[in-house]
């Protein structure tokens, strides 16, 4: 009798686990290793690098796109740990980079890009990395969501935290840090607020630039000569000759927001949504704009050694960007 | 051989019924016929209430897992019964006053329509169309068109920031076409109104036309609309026209039935007497409370076909036994007597046929299961009873029968030499013939498709305004006529599970990809851009948000535009717009839907098949394709067992439905080499092609049986069958098949369809018949020499 009531408890206790299970809470978040898809350089991609003479792209879905033709053609990279939305890559050298995205992700290659191994990963709080910088193999600086700074000095194996001053206009660092590029030993941070954040010292202290503007910051460049671009919202850029210290607004004839920057022999282009394209052969004082067809969200702009310029969009690689971009938006000679 | 039951027991019994039949109904033909007579009064009266009748609810299958999933989330996505309406400017943009005025008024004629819940209606002027700004002080939500400004008030800059609004939402593709020449209104109609009145789809397609199209259209805008309620529309309004058709095949048999019996009388007899049966038909259905699909239009008319076919024998057989010396009324008693077991035999094959037909669980087919059989089983009155009743009362000469043989014979010279088909040699080549034909066409047949082949709407040409509308509208937004909803649901209060939020993600990132999906709109999707949107517009911020404060934030925003979700996320939603609604297009996407939830499958989150009109055309696919062949059992068991009960004979049963069997599968080659694909239309044709198909077979086994119970060896009896009924045979089968040959030309692609599959199947039946049958028949008694002599029912020998 006593087994009986025993059997009865098990039966209805695994009845109700199996209940339980029906309606179980879904699983919690973990990485997933990027999908090989044939229609991979048509993704959204983000960010776009060279990795010595190979082209290096990165965005949704864990993409990681490599060019060696000088982007006339991207496959897909062999293996790649994760499934997040891919934002920022860079190289240290032709063979060694990092990427980062959503969820705190960070991957390194060893390999320019064929391989690559998670290094760090975080869902316990949504702040995602916007961008990361590499300084040499042992050395990198990623940023993010509210002021997030993580430095590594031994190739990413422990990633450190490090807290910039508040900001000059007052409350907490939580300033959103949207992007980074490098001039020297200089690291430059667009970010929320028309601020600029700078470190001379690999990442670890950050002072505040102020470029005057109150919108937000998403992208920029320093020139072969040390001429400082930045741009963002609606279209507003920002240039300074004194390494930061003064800026001045340029008007560039457009307002959608600016994505990304590219410095070549032929000169700068910077590329916005709405499949606007900007091109300056006076180091950026004066812009002429123009706009595609398709109005594709171009995201991200890369110049080859050879001169070739290669765009990509949410919609994937634009091979095509300036032929394309000839006809000036109605409106704004 | 061994026989279960008492062959002399039945054969007494049928011989016994039949002839007390004969007696009853012939002593009181008088009454009889003046009963029948009335009764088709009576019902001429019912039938003339019958109404075209169309319904979108009963076109899906009962109790298929998509249809519940339909169901139970059908308030919260977008309807599957959703009417589209463009508005198009012939020449220029939309982007003008003068279009943006007319699309403001059509879209107050679409809110004002019956039937339409007004707060689901979206266009550019409804306020449930709006665009999340991106300005330096956040984002802002506000509406397309802002609810202050009126048609009077557009001027230049409020139409600029109402073109910049729409590209900046992304509502190009969805509300605007890619090319910005025009602009889309939608809306979702509520079969049943508020009222409790069910929709008359007929009476609101002339209500389309006439509120929007007549009133907007004009030399610089074209209306565009689609839509269930538009198809169904168009095509009952292209069916009123089948009736010229019938009425031409009407004309077509009677003159073929003329010139095959050189009598007036007789030619009407048979048309007469099938058109009773069409009304008593007609007044049961409307005494049943149907009404008649468009989509099942033509079946009345196969039913009166039937019913020619039969007559034609019963003519056949009178006048051949005047020419024998009986009088008429005897003539009349003798057909009546002699064909009652081929034709009851005939009949209920029919019957069974289209009683299989209800098999499947769409309501739409199970009505017209019940019209079909109600028909043929009137036929049995009609045609058995009704005919030689009324041939009884004529009084034809011998001397005319005589000569009316004697012209048939005449030209029936050359059925001598189809005969010889008889002699085993030739039999042999033939069966050869056949068996290669048999192989190819069941090799052929391979792959033949399910659903409809072609885009647009599949019962209306290709050319048709409909067909033309949704090929443009197609053209010039994402999202067509042809949507696929695929529903993850979750337990309820799941709006702080991120982890359905990302599998939705990774689900959609695949389904964008799969051949004939053009664009997907999800709550993924939706979370995504909203979360850029908050983000100031950053891309790299286009992602689903792993914060649970933030997801929920977001999720009850999202719960605001209607179609995506449930409010408490127990369901979240994702669309796949479809190229087109190809059965090839659909088995893809919802092959790569299950595929997808096998492969990755996520605990405590379910992905629910299916909704949108492609959801629903794949529950119809998959139970025509599950019934086809149980169906086709069915018809054959039925014929099987009728056979062997009445001539309790294997051979018999093989020699009537092997033929059958080879027909069938030749015309499934056809359909296949037509691009014809099987559907809730095409499915019953070829289930009653098997049912007509085997009356030939009856007719001309009958004859065999009683010339071989006549003590003829089998090459001279199936000789003699052939003489005798091969020319009925062969005439009825030509006048059948021109006349439904004749649909053609019918503005309904689906009726042209039906009418040449149909053709064919009666012309194919009609050879196999005439020579696989014969030969068969030859070298099955060769193969198996009988012991004893054959036996038929007594009735059959008199």
């Amino acid at each position: 009798m006593k087994r009986f009531v025993q059997l009865i408890c098990w039966v209805v206790l695994t009845s109700l686990s199996g209940i339980v299970a029906a309606i179980q809470e879904p699983a919690a978040l973990t990485q997933q290793p990027a999908r090989t898809s044939p229609f991979a350089s048509a993704a959204s991609i983000l960010a776009a690098t060279s990795a010595g003479a190979r082209q290096v792209a990165v965005g949704d879905q864990g993409t990681v796109l490599l060019s060696d033709d000088d982007g006339r053609s991207f496959r897909q990279a062999s293996s790649v740990p994760t499934r997040v939305t891919l934002t920022s890559v860079s190289f240290a050298d032709p063979k060694h980079g990092w990427a980062v995205g959503q969820w705190g992700t960070i991957l390194v290659t060893e390999d320019g890009g064929e391989n690559w191994r998670l290094q760090r990963t975080d869902t316990s709080t949504d702040r995602p990395l916007f961008a990361i910088h590499a300084i040499d193999r042992q050395r990198a600086v990623a940023v993010g969501l509210w002021s997030l700074v993580l430095v590594t000095g031994d190739g990413g194996q422990t990633w450190q935290a490090r807290q910039p001053p508040a900001p000059p206009d007052g409350g907490r660092a939580d300033r959103n840090l949207l992007g980074m590029f490098a001039h020297g030993d200089d690291i430059y941070v667009p970010a929320e607020r028309g601020l600029v954040l700078t470190s001379a010292d690999g990442g670890n202290t950050w002072r505040y630039l102020d470029t005057g503007y109150r919108g937000s910051l998403w992208a920029g460049i320093a020139l072969d000569d040390g001429v400082l671009l930045v741009g963002g919202l609606r279209g507003s850029v920002y240039r300074s000759e004194d390494r930061g210290d003064t800026w001045q607004a340029i008007d560039v004839g457009t307002t959608s927001s600016i994505t990304d920057f590219a410095d070549s022999a032929q000169g700068v282009v910077a590329v916005a949504l709405d499949g606007v394209v900007l091109r300056s052969t006076d180091g950026g004082v004066r812009f002429s704009v123009a706009q595609r067809d398709d109005r594709a969200a171009l995201t991200a702009v890369l110049t080859s050694e050879s001169g070739r310029t290669v765009g990509f969009s949410k919609r994937g690689v634009v091979d095509d960007l300036l032929p394309q971009a000839s006809r000036t938006p109605a409106g704004r000679p | 051989m061994p026989n279960p039951l008492n062959v002399d027991i039945i054969d007494r019994w049928l011989t016994s019924t039949i002839m007390a039949a004969e007696k009853f109904i012939f002593r009181f033909r008088r009454a009889v016929l003046i009963c029948l007579g009335l009764f088709t009064i009576l019902m001429a009266f019912f039938a003339n209430n019958l109404h075209m009748d169309a319904g979108f609810e009963k076109q899906m299958p009962i109790g298929h897992e998509y249809i519940q999933t339909f169901q139970k989330y059908r308030s919260d996505v977008l309807g599957a019964n959703r009417l589209t309406v463009v508005v198009k400017s012939r020449h220029g943009s939309i982007w003008t006053k003068e279009a943006l005025s007319r699309l403001y008024d059509v879209t107050q004629a679409v809110m004002f329509l019956p039937n339409v819940s007004r707060l689901g209606v979206q266009s550019l002027w409804t306020p449930n169309a709006f665009v999340n700004e991106i300005t330096e002080e956040g984002f802002r939500a506000e509406p397309l068109i802002p609810g202050t400004v009126t048609v009077k008030a557009l001027g230049d800059d409020v139409i600029a920031g109402i073109q910049r609004r729409t590209v900046q939402g992304g509502f190009l593709g969805t509300l605007v076409a890619h090319d910005q020449t025009s602009a889309m209104i939608t809306a979702d109609i509520t079969e049943t109104g508020a009222d409790g009145e069910k929709i008359d789809y007929i009476d609101y397609n002339h209500l389309l036309e006439t509120q929007l199209r007549a009133k907007f259209e004009n030399d610089d805008y074209e209306i565009q609309i689609i839509g269930f309620a538009k198809q169904i529309g168009d095509v009952a309004d292209g069916a009123q026209g089948v009736l010229e058709f019938c009425l031409i095949a009407l004309l077509l048999t009677g003159v073929a039935v003329y010139w095959y019996c050189q009598s007036v009388r007789l030619t009407l007899l048979p048309i007469v007497c099938s058109l009773a049966s069409l009304v008593w038909q007609f007044g049961t259905l409307r005494l049943l409370g149907y009404g008649l699909d468009p989509l099942a239009v033509l079946v009345p008319f196969l039913v009166f076909a039937i019913g020619v076919s039969h007559g034609v024998q019963q003519i056949n057989y009178i006048v051949r036994e005047i020419s024998h010396g009986k009088t008429t009324e005897q003539a009349a008693r003798a057909s009546f007597s002699g064909l009652l077991i081929p034709g009851v035999l005939a009949l209920v094959t029919a019957f069974v046929s289209f009683i299989t037909l209800a098999l499947i669980p769409i309501p739409m087919v199970r009505e017209l299961a019940v019209t079909a059989s109600i028909g043929v089983g009137f036929k049995i009155i009609t045609n058995l009873v009704m005919l030689p009743v009324t041939a009884s009362f004529f009084n034809f000469s011998e001397d005319f029968a005589t000569k009316a043989m004697l012209k048939r014979e005449k030209r029936a010279r050359w059925l001598r030499s189809l005969a010889r088909v008889a002699e085993p040699k030739n039999a042999a080549a033939v069966l050869g013939v056949v068996a290669v034909v048999f192989a190819l066409a069941v090799w052929q047949s391979h792959g033949r498709l399910v659903g409809t082949v072609e885009p647009g709407a599949p019962e209306l040409r290709p050319d048709a305004r409909f067909n033309l509308d949704a090929v443009s509208i197609a053209k010039s937004y994402d999202t067509g006529l042809d949507w696929f909803t695929v529903m993850f649901e979750a337990a309820s209060g799941s709006c702080d599970k991120v982890a359905v939020g990302v599998y939705q993600d990774d689900f959609v990132a695949q389904m964008r990809h799969v051949e004939g999906v053009v664009s997907v709109s999800s709550y993924a999707d939706i979370l995504r851009t909203y979360n850029e949107g908050y983000n100031e517009g950053y891309p790299k911020m286009a992602v689903v948000p792993i914060d649970p404060g933030n997801y929920a934030g977001l999720s009850v925003e999202i719960a605001r535009i209607p179609g995506y979700m449930k409010k408490d996320c127990s369901m979240v939603a994702a669309h796949l717009f479809l190229a087109d609604h190809k059965a090839s297009t659909i088995n893809r996407v919802v092959a790569a839907v299950k595929a997808y939830r096998d492969d990755n499958p996520m605990p405590g989150v379910h992905i629910a098949l299916a909704s949108g009109n492609a959801g629903i055309l794949a529950a119809v696919n998959e139970e025509v394709e599950k019934s086809e062949l149980p169906m086709m059992l069915y018809v054959y068991a039925a014929i099987v067992a009728l056979v062997f009960l009445v001539y309790q004979d294997f051979r018999a049963v093989i020699a009537c439905c092997l033929p059958l069997t080879v027909g069938t599968f030749i015309g499934y080659w056809f359909m296949k080499e037509l691009q014809i694909g099987l559907t809730v239309a095409t499915l019953p044709v070829m289930v009653l092609a098997v049912g007509v198909g085997v009356d030939y077979a009856f007719y001309i086994y009958n004859r065999l049986q009683l010339h071989l119970a006549g003590g003829e060896p089998i090459v001279k009896a199936l000789e003699h069958s052939i003489l005798e009924v091969g020319m009925a045979t062969i005439f009825t089968a030509i006048t059948l098949a021109v006349g439904v040959a004749t649909w053609s030309f019918s503005a309904l692609k689906f009726q042209a369809d039906m009418g040449k599959l149909l053709a064919f199947m009666f012309m194919i039946n009609l050879v196999m018949s005439m020579t696989a049958l014969p030969a068969l028949a030859v070298w099955l008694e060769k193969l198996f020499p009988r012991k004893g002599p054959v036996r038929v029912p007594g009735i059959l020998n008199h």
